[in-house]
């Protein structure tokens, strides 16, 4: 016996339906999901505040800008070093390898030295133009997400 | 046997002619190279340019077959071909990214030459800070000698998929392309902008 042509057609769409479904949720979603978390922050505190991920808080202690660096040499011409101090409560083993970001709005930079580990208190520094306003620091993993944005 | 209806025929013809455009089309597209290929921007010598992600200006080329690097007590290192030193600047616009560069002289690919340790225009960027230095690469000689063919850099960050890749041809008749017997390397200078 031969199907009619309209439910022959309802089954092929149905097939195809499932078919972009199970791609979308598969394959597509996750790269796009990837992809979003490293440009919008999966938790943020504003000003001054601490913010609770994991059982630990994250919180900024100081912020301060000079022209100098460590060591007394001096900056390039037209740049800041600009000092954030990044403190997290817990234990030494529950830290994990990140990356300190500064953030204006467009454009980060990343802090000089290694990724932060064990250290539950981060004093960073950034080298950035003279002429930026950093708004906030970010915390990402290697990969690149933003894990969590404190402003500044 | 029966004879075609009127329908049928223009059935026909329709699916020949959706059958030959698919055809036409499919030995038309582009490699997969180009797919996912970088977007070139060009420039020439002396020009600033900008792609999404990072602005260069080279402005001048050195030819030389001995270097050395600024340092008094750097050793002088003989190229095995000759030297291309392209003298400029560059800077990334939105995130620490590390820049990859490559000369295009006749039919062949250069790299950045791995002799002189850390050289910063093979390095990271930083946004908003641009690096004052060189990019040097080691090339057979016959292929640039005296004559109007033009050298090609070609510069991105990232993996350089569907990204902007700067392109900034150097002819060798120019007046900015300089030939000696020994270049030395200025000191890299960084300015925030």
């Amino acid at each position: 016996m031969r199907l009619p042509l309209w439910k022959r057609n309802v089954i092929g769409a149905a097939v195809a339906a499932a078919a972009v479904t199970l791609s979308v949720t598969f394959i597509s979603g996750p790269a796009w999901e990837r992809y979003r978390a490293t440009v919008r922050p999966a938790h943020s505190a504003s000003t001054g505040e601490s913010v609770v991920v994991d059982g630990q808080s994250w919180s900024v202690r100081n912020v301060s800008r000079s022209t100098k660096q460590r060591s007394g040499a001096p900056l390039p011409e037209g740049t800041v070093l600009m000092n954030v101090l990044v403190e997290r409560s817990g234990t030494a083993e529950a830290g994990f390898a990140c990356v300190g970001y500064l953030f204006d709005g467009e454009r980060s930079w990343r802090a000089n030295g290694p990724p932060c580990g064990a250290a539950t208190s981060m004093p960073w520094t950034f080298t950035i133009p003279a002429t930026a306003e950093p708004t906030a620091v970010d915390i990402r993993d290697l990969s690149g997400s933003i894990l969590l944005r404190l402003q500044l | 046997m029966t004879r075609p209806t009127r329908p049928g025929v223009l059935r026909a013809v329709a699916t020949a002619v959706i059958i030959v455009a698919a055809a036409v089309l499919w030995h038309r597209l582009p490699t997969p190279d180009d797919v996912y290929g970088p977007f070139d921007v060009r420039a020439s010598v002396g020009q600033a340019v900008s792609g999404r992600a990072i602005t260069a200006r080279v402005d001048g080329v050195r030819i030389a077959p001995r270097i050395r690097k600024d340092r008094e007590t750097s050793p002088v290192l003989d190229a095995v071909g000759i030297w291309i030193v392209i003298d400029g600047e560059a800077m990334t616009t939105r995130t620490d990214q590390n820049l990859s560069s490559e000369l295009i002289v006749g039919p062949n690919t250069y790299k950045f030459t791995g002799r002189l340790d850390f050289m910063p225009l093979a390095g990271s960027l930083t946004p908003g800070i641009s690096v004052h230095s060189s990019w040097v690469f080691d090339v057979p000689a016959d292929l640039v000698a005296a004559g109007a063919q033009t050298i090609t850099l070609r510069l991105w960050v990232g993996d350089g998929r569907m990204d902007s890749r700067l392109v900034i041809d150097m002819p060798l008749d120019d007046p900015r392309v300089d030939r000696t017997d020994f270049v030395r390397l200025a000191p890299t200078v960084q300015v925030g902008t």
